[in-house]
């Protein structure tokens, strides 16, 4: 039998493929990131220009189309936390600005700690490495960075003073961080190789020399330096035991050591997006409703029978724990897939 | 006990250039850029925006030993341009793509701290 000659039509003259733009699995492939039960698929970014050269789709980004495609939202900002969103950028940038926020971004932590007396239980390192890591409330632009060489001035240093003790025949007394005093005028700690001024009326010399009182300058003149938060335990005193010391902050970067790093954390995930393939009704909603731990799904009635259908009601608080395609046949109802370029950074 | 500093991550010490190129002999329009005292969080972003620019072949970054803290770019151009070409302008790029980031930020929070009566 002689095969009928179909005539050859190019792929791109199809009605349904449209032109100049991917066809919609393979633009699924970009720009989602597909969980399956087992592991996540399309992970990476296709960002190499030149592939999908052959369908004659450009990839390549320019600088105008990010313009045109960035948008950033705030969701919430408090003192001490913050949520936003970040659509159209790639997860190499996020990662990067996630990196400098927790470890290129300088504050001021207590860095030497001078003791005096300490007859506590606690170790002298163990207590240094517990006040340097207390938050202090400072903003670290009026503070330049303190070398090795740099003598430690009002520039570069705070102090404060810790002394507390625990009188003989009273209980247990615990050491808050609101008891570090901040001493405006530098260092009271004498240099002990000084030899006896001979002139009595001069100050003796400290360990900082501090050329004005930092109380003097305008930005702290009504509002003192003081640890961020006042009801952190630094210490347990029993009766006779007794703590002295004064401690130097300094700015630094979370590079060298975390307890310079401003954040308590910092982290991005991106934007769930929970489709529903087919429609989902009746019993079989109720059901995945209850499946849900942070009830993503919602149940809407349709039509005047009363038969119920499931919805998606918050696609961004899904946590992605797959509880929904767990079990038989319920990949044929619901996919799980993430959005490439929006991002949730908190 | 062997480890070194912490400030060796980011301090470069006297006498040592931060950025060094040397061209591939074998390949044309091929070089790497050494770059000194940085790590992934400038090199993948660089090469991100090496891979988006349509001249370049071959754009990769590797750290050749987690505690000796520089980085290698390697890029592979067509004849149309060359790698420090391409080098030069994907940094310019990446500057004022997170100069427009920080702006949108900056106007996204005048404008949320401003409406500040909304509830979350």
């Amino acid at each position: 039998m002689e095969e009928q000659k179909t005539p050859k039509i190019s792929v791109w003259d199809l009605p349904d493929v449209p032109k100049g733009k991917l066809p919609p699995h393979l633009e699924i492939q970009r720009t989602r990131v597909l969980c399956t039960s087992d592991a996540p698929t399309h992970t990476e970014n296709i960002r190499y220009s030149g592939a999908y050269a052959s369908m004659g789709v450009d990839n390549s980004l320019q600088l105008e189309h990010f313009h045109d495609n960035f948008r950033l939202e705030v969701i919430r900002l408090n003192e001490d936390d913050m949520e936003f969103d970040m659509i159209g950028i790639d997860a190499a940038l996020a990662n990067a600005l996630r990196r400098i926020l927790i470890a290129e971004l300088p504050t001021m932590a207590i860095e030497k700690v001078l003791i005096a007396n300490n007859t506590s239980v606690i170790q002298d390192e163990v207590l240094a490495h517990r006040l340097g890591l207390i938050p202090l409330k400072v903003d670290p632009r009026m503070f330049e960075y303190m070398s090795e060489n740099d003598v430690p001035n009002e520039k570069n240093t705070i102090v404060f003073k810790l002394h507390s003790r625990c009188e003989r025949g009273s209980s247990r007394i615990k050491v808050l961080s609101n008891e570090l005093q901040w001493l405006p005028r530098g260092s009271e700690l004498a240099l002990s190789t000084e030899k006896p001024a001979v002139d009595p009326t001069s100050r003796p010399r400290t360990y900082t020399s501090f050329n004005c009182s930092q109380d003097s300058l305008p930005e702290f003149s009504n509002n003192p330096i003081g640890p961020k938060h006042a009801d952190i335990i630094i210490a347990k005193l029993g009766p006779g035991q007794e703590i002295e010391l004064e401690a130097h902050a300094v700015k630094g970067m979370g590079k060298t050591h975390a307890k310079w790093s401003p954040v308590a954390t910092a982290w991005y995930r991106m934007l769930p997006e929970v489709v529903l393939l087919q429609e989902v009704e009746g019993e079989k909603a109720e059901e995945l409703v209850k499946k849900c731990p942070v009830k993503v799904f919602d149940i809407e009635d349709i039509g005047k029978v009363g038969r119920k259908r499931a919805t998606v009601a918050r696609p961004r608080s899904c946590t992605l724990c797959r509880e929904c395609i767990r079990g038989d046949d319920w990949d044929k109802y619901v996919t799980l897939r993430r959005v490439k370029d929006h991002f949730i950074c908190k | 006990m062997n480890a070194p500093d912490r400030y060796e991550r980011f301090v470069v010490p006297e006498g040592v250039a931060k950025v060094s190129y040397e061209r591939d002999t074998k390949i044309i329009n091929a070089a790497s850029f050494t770059i000194e005292r940085e790590d992934h969080t400038i090199g993948n972003i660089v090469r991100m925006q090496l891979h988006r620019d349509e001249n370049v072949l071959f754009a990769g970054y590797k750290l050749p030993h987690p505690l000796k803290y520089k980085i290698i770019i390697r890029i592979h151009t067509t004849s149309q341009s060359s790698p420090m070409q391409a080098y030069n302008q994907a940094i310019n790029d990446l500057d004022k793509e997170l100069d427009h980031l920080k702006n949108a930020f900056e106007a996204e929070l005048a404008r949320h701290s401003g409406s500040q009566s909304r509830q979350y």
